[in-house]
C-alpha cells in the first residue's frame, strides 16, 4: 500500500514538473516583453523627465526638476496648457455625456430588436471598422465645402468651412468626436443588456410597464456596471485623447487654443521626427498628467463601486 | 373573425406602437442618415470632375459626366517619398497595401496570441504567479500612464527594434488589456475533464492546448485577431512613428488628403483616392460583419 502510495507521490511530483516547465516556457516571452515594454519603458520615461537633451553634443544630462518647472512656467505664461486642459476635460465630458446618453438608448432600440434594428447596428458600428482617415477627410471637406455651399443655397448667406473658422473650429471637432464614437459603446451596452434575464422582462411586461419605464427601472440600473467599466476606461483615457486633431491638421493645428492634452503629447514627439530634444519635457509632462489622472481613476473606481 | 381574435389583434397592435421606441427611432434614422449622406456625397464628388466642381460649383448635384478617370489619376498619383541614403524614392500603392499586410498581420497575431496563452495559463494552472500576472493586468488597465511614447520610441530604439517588422511585432506582443480577460473567461467556461481526460490518455501539455482548448475557443481567438487586424490594418500613427521607412497605406492616406501636388490637389480626386485605399478594408469588414460586431461583455450587469 505504502508503495503505491509513494508511486503515486512521485508520479504526480513527475506531472507537477512537466506542468512547471510548460507554464514557465510559455510564460517566459511574455514576462520578458512586460519587463521591457512596460516596466522598462515607464521607468525610463521616469528618468527621462529628470534630464534634458543637448542638441549640439547629442547627450542627455540630469538637470533635476527643471521639465516640471518648465510646465508651471507654461501653465502660467504662455497658456497653452491650460487650453489644452481644459479641451481635453470639454472632450471627454462631452463624450461621456452625450456618448453614453444615445449609446444605451440606441441599444436598447438593438436589444429590443425593433424595426432595422440590426441595420442601425451595422451602420453605428461603421465608424469602428473604417479608417479614421477616411472618415475625417469624408467629414473635413464635408463640413468645409459640402455645409457652406448648403448653407449658401438654403438661407443665401456665406459661411466659412466649420473647420477653417476659428469661431467654431474646435466645437466642429468635437461634434466630429460625439459624432463617430457611437459604435463601440453601442457594441459593449447591447453585450450587457443581452444577460439580462428575459423573466425580468416579461414580469415587467405582465405588470404593465411602458418600454421607457422598462430602459429606466431595469434595463439602466442592470448595465451600470458597463457602464462603469467604460466611464473608468474615459477617465483613464482623458489624457491621451487627441480628439482627431492630428488627423484633421497633423502637426499644424492653426491655434495652441485648439490644442488637448494629447494632442499636445503626441505633437511635442512628433513635430519634427529628427529632433528629439522635447522628449525629456513630454516625458515631465505625461508624468505630471499621470499624477493627476491617477487620483481621479481612484475616485472614480470608488464612486462606481458604490453603485455595485 | 370572432371577438376574441379582434380584441387580441388590437391588443397586438397597442404593444407594437410605442411612443418611446418611435422617439428612438426617429433619432436613430436622423442619426444613420448624418452618417450617411457624407458618404454619399464623398461617392459623388469623387466621380464629377474637376472643373465642374472647382469652376462651375457643382459641389451639392449629381455629377453631370461620371469621371471614373479620377481614380486612375488617384492611382498614379498615390505614393508616399521616403528619404533614404540621400535619395527619395516612390513608395507606391501596391507596395504600401503589402507594407499594410505585413505590418496588420504580423502585429494582429502577437496582439492576439499573446494575451490568448498568458490567460489559457493563468485560467488553467492555479500557481501562486497566475493569481499575481491576472494582478497585474488589472491594475495596468486602471493605470492612467500618459506620455511613455519618447520613453518607448527611446527603448525601440536601443534594442534595435526601431523601423523593422520585426521589431513592431514583438512590441505589440503584450497581455496587457481586454482581450486578456475576454480569453480568460473563454478559458474558465471549459470543463476542466476536457483537458484531464486527453492527459489519462497521455497527451502532453501541448496537445492539450494544441488539439483540445484552442479548437474549442478558436472563435473567439479569431473574433479578437479580426478585431486587432482591423484596427492595426486603419492605424497610421504608430507606423509614422516606429516605421518610417516602411510606410502602410493608412500613413499613405494621410499623407494623400494633405498633398499638395497639383494632379491631385483638387476634392473629386482626392476624395477618389480615399475611397479606393478604403476598399480592402470595406470588404473585409463586409464579409466578417457579423463577426466584428460580436458582442464583447465587460463588466457584467446588476443582478
Amino acid at each position: 500500500m505504502e508503495g503505491v502510495r509513494s508511486k503515486k507521490r512521485r508520479s504526480s511530483r513527475l506531472v507537477d514538473k512537466k506542468d512547471v516547465l510548460f507554464y514557465v516556457a510559455l510564460m517566459a516571452f511574455p514576462m520578458l516583453q512586460f519587463c521591457v515594454f512596460y516596466i522598462g519603458v515607464n521607468a525610463n520615461s521616469l528618468f527621462l523627465a529628470f534630464k534634458s537633451y543637448d542638441i549640439y553634443e547629442g547627450t542627455y544630462s540630469w538637470v533635476g526638476f527643471q521639465n516640471f518647472a518648465h510646465i508651471g512656467e507654461e501653465l502660467t505664461q504662455s497658456y497653452t496648457l491650460l487650453y489644452a486642459l481644459k479641451n481635453s476635460l470639454i472632450v471627454w465630458v462631452c463624450n461621456l455625456v452625450f456618448g453614453t446618453f444615445f449609446a444605451t438608448l440606441f441599444s436598447y432600440y438593438i436589444y429590443q430588436k425593433r424595426f432595422l434594428g440590426v441595420v442601425f447596428k451595422f451602420i453605428l458600428f461603421l465608424p469602428s471598422i473604417l479608417p479614421v482617415i477616411l472618415l475625417t477627410t469624408m467629414f473635413k471637406f464635408f463640413a468645409n465645402e459640402a455645409i457652406p455651399e448648403l448653407a449658401y443655397e438654403w438661407t443665401n448667406t456665406k459661411i466659412k468651412g466649420l473647420l477653417v473658422n476659428p469661431d467654431i473650429r474646435f466645437w466642429a471637432v468635437l461634434f466630429y468626436n460625439v459624432w463617430v464614437g457611437f459604435g463601440a459603446q453601442v457594441l459593449l451596452y447591447s453585450g450587457a443588456m443581452n444577460q439580462i434575464s428575459p423573466s425580468v422582462m416579461e414580469a415587467a411586461d405582465l405588470d404593465g410597464a411602458s418600454s421607457a419605464r422598462k430602459f429606466f427601472s431595469i434595463v439602466l440600473p442592470s448595465i451600470l456596471p458597463t457602464v462603469g467599466t467604460f466611464l473608468l476606461s474615459s477617465v483613464a483615457g482623458l489624457f491621451m485623447n487627441q480628439a482627431n486633431l492630428w488627423d484633421f491638421y497633423g502637426n499644424a493645428v492653426p491655434t495652441t487654443e485648439n490644442y488637448t492634452i494629447g494632442y499636445y503629447l503626441y505633437w511635442l514627439v512628433n513635430r519634427n521626427p529628427s529632433d528629439i530634444s522635447s522628449y525629456p519635457y513630454a516625458a515631465a509632462l505625461g508624468i505630471a498628467c499621470t499624477f493627476i489622472a491617477l487620483p481621479l481613476t481612484y475616485a472614480v473606481r470608488k464612486w462606481i463601486e458604490r453603485w455595485e | 373573425m370572432n371577438a376574441n381574435s379582434q380584441i387580441a389583434k388590437r391588443h397586438t397592435k397597442k404593444r407594437t406602437f410605442d411612443w418611446f421606441f418611435f422617439v428612438i427611432f426617429v433619432i436613430l434614422f436622423l442619426y444613420t442618415a448624418s452618417l450617411l449622406i457624407p458618404v454619399i456625397w464623398t461617392f459623388l464628388t469623387s466621380v464629377k470632375d474637376n472643373d465642374e466642381y472647382t469652376i462651375l460649383d457643382n459641389i451639392l448635384g449629381w455629377p453631370s459626366s461620371w469621371r471614373w478617370s479620377n481614380y486612375a489619376t488617384a492611382y498614379t498619383n498615390f505614393y508616399v517619398p521616403i528619404q533614404r541614403n540621400g535619395q527619395t524614392y516612390h513608395y507606391t500603392m501596391p507596395y504600401l497595401f503589402w507594407n499594410s499586410i505585413l505590418y496588420s498581420v504580423g502585429c494582429a497575431v502577437a496582439a492576439t496570441i499573446t494575451p490568448c496563452l498568458v490567460a489559457y495559463l493563468c485560467a488553467r494552472y492555479p500557481f501562486r504567479f497566475s493569481k499575481v500576472v491576472y494582478a497585474i493586468v488589472l491594475v495596468a488597465m486602471s493605470l492612467p500612464i500618459v506620455g511613455s511614447l519618447p520613453s518607448e520610441i527611446q527603448m525601440s530604439k536601443t534594442l534595435h527594434f526601431f523601423d523593422t517588422f520585426w521589431g513592431i511585432w514583438l512590441m505589440k506582443a503584450n497581455f496587457l488589456g481586454i482581450y486578456f480577460l475576454v480569453f480568460y473567461a473563454r478559458f474558465k467556461t471549459i470543463p476542466a475533464a476536457y483537458s484531464e481526460a486527453a492527459k489519462i490518455d497521455g497527451a502532453s501539455n501541448t496537445r492539450v492546448l494544441w488539439q483540445v482548448i484552442l479548437p474549442l475557443a478558436k472563435d473567439t481567438l479569431f473574433t479578437v485577431f479580426l478585431l486587432n487586424f482591423v484596427t492595426f490594418w486603419n492605424d497610421y500613427q504608430i507606423p509614422m512613428v516606429y516605421l518610417p521607412s516602411h510606410p502602410v497605406a493608412a500613413y499613405g492616406m494621410f499623407l494623400f488628403q494633405n498633398s499638395t501636388v497639383t494632379e491631385i490637389s483638387y476634392t473629386p480626386v482626392k476624395l477618389a483616392g480615399i475611397l479606393l485605399m478604403t476598399l480592402p478594408i470595406l470588404l473585409i469588414s463586409l464579409i466578417f460583419s457579423r463577426r466584428l460586431m460580436t458582442n464583447i461583455n465587460v463588466g457584467g450587469i446588476k443582478e
